[in-house]
């Protein structure tokens, strides 16, 4: 697979939208580091990002993030006494 | 952690809301991309790349995941996402998608300028999850076609996307 057939289908990759035959030849080009693909790549998650950005925004319980530092105090005092 | 949560959680708990519909699984899948984005930064260097992207993409693998297993679909390329989204190699910049995030209102009209059927096939398989085939499948529409609708509605935001941002990937 070359890179000019690769032009229309990062952003589905991006979404795996592909089937898994197509997904998996795109996943092992890039794998390759193409330069070109790369930055082809790069511009593929940008559109994928807008897309994202496009569902209005949501405003988080007061509770959730009291929660989240709470687990990742939790998770930083394991990981001290694992090395301890 | 708490000021990036402070940033970014609202538009992924948008994203999350519109795929899942449900403010409880929601709320779940933006703590789960926040402590795997705290267990990544152990792991990679991310300096450089935009943390907004990472959450973005995690955040919507992270609902469609859920909501493919609620409908008893499969998630066999999920996981491959999964490792390549934590790939600085690729990820966009910060100031690229800070120049989005400035745009919201103007990229909202451009989405409204995508034609209906284009504007379909990309709801379903960026906020559903839906793969080429299972849109075809869904819709009842030849698969060849609904390859054309995708490929053209990403093109179409593609080529908008280089106007307003200024970006061109290299000619391949």
């Amino acid at each position: 697979m070359v890179c000019q057939h690769l032009e229309e289908v990062y952003e589905l990759y991006l979404v795996q939208a592909l089937n898994p035959e197509e997904h998996a030849r795109v996943a092992e080009h890039v794998e390759r580091g193409c330069p070109n693909c790369l930055e082809r790549l790069r511009e593929a998650a940008l559109c994928v990002c807008f897309l994202c950005l496009s569902a209005p925004p949501a405003r988080p319980a007061s509770k959730n993030k009291s929660q989240l530092i709470q687990h990742l105090r939790r998770s930083k005092s394991a990981t001290r006494k694992t090395l301890a | 952690m708490g000021q990036l949560y402070g940033r970014f959680a609202p538009s992924l708990l948008g994203l999350a809301l519109r795929t899942l519909g449900d403010q409880g699984a929601a709320e779940a899948v933006v703590e789960e991309v926040f402590l795997q984005l705290w267990n990544e930064t152990r792991r990679v260097d991310l300096r450089g790349t935009s943390v907004a992207a990472q959450l973005l993409l995690m955040a919507r693998t992270a609902a469609v995941r859920r909501l493919r297993s609620k409908k008893g679909l499969a998630n066999s390329t999920v996981a491959d996402s999964d490792r390549l989204q934590t790939c600085p190699a690729w990820l966009p910049s910060p100031e690229e998608i800070e120049s989005l995030d400035r745009r919201r209102e103007l990229l909202k009209k451009l989405m409204q300028q995508l034609p209906p059927p284009q504007r379909q096939t990309l709801d379903l398989v960026v906020f559903e999850g839906y793969t080429e085939t299972e849109v075809a499948e869904k819709l009842g529409e030849p698969l060849g076609r609904v390859k054309s609708e995708l490929r053209a509605g990403m093109r179409f935001l593609r080529h908008r996307l280089r106007a307003v941002l200024g970006t061109w990937s290299a000619n391949i």
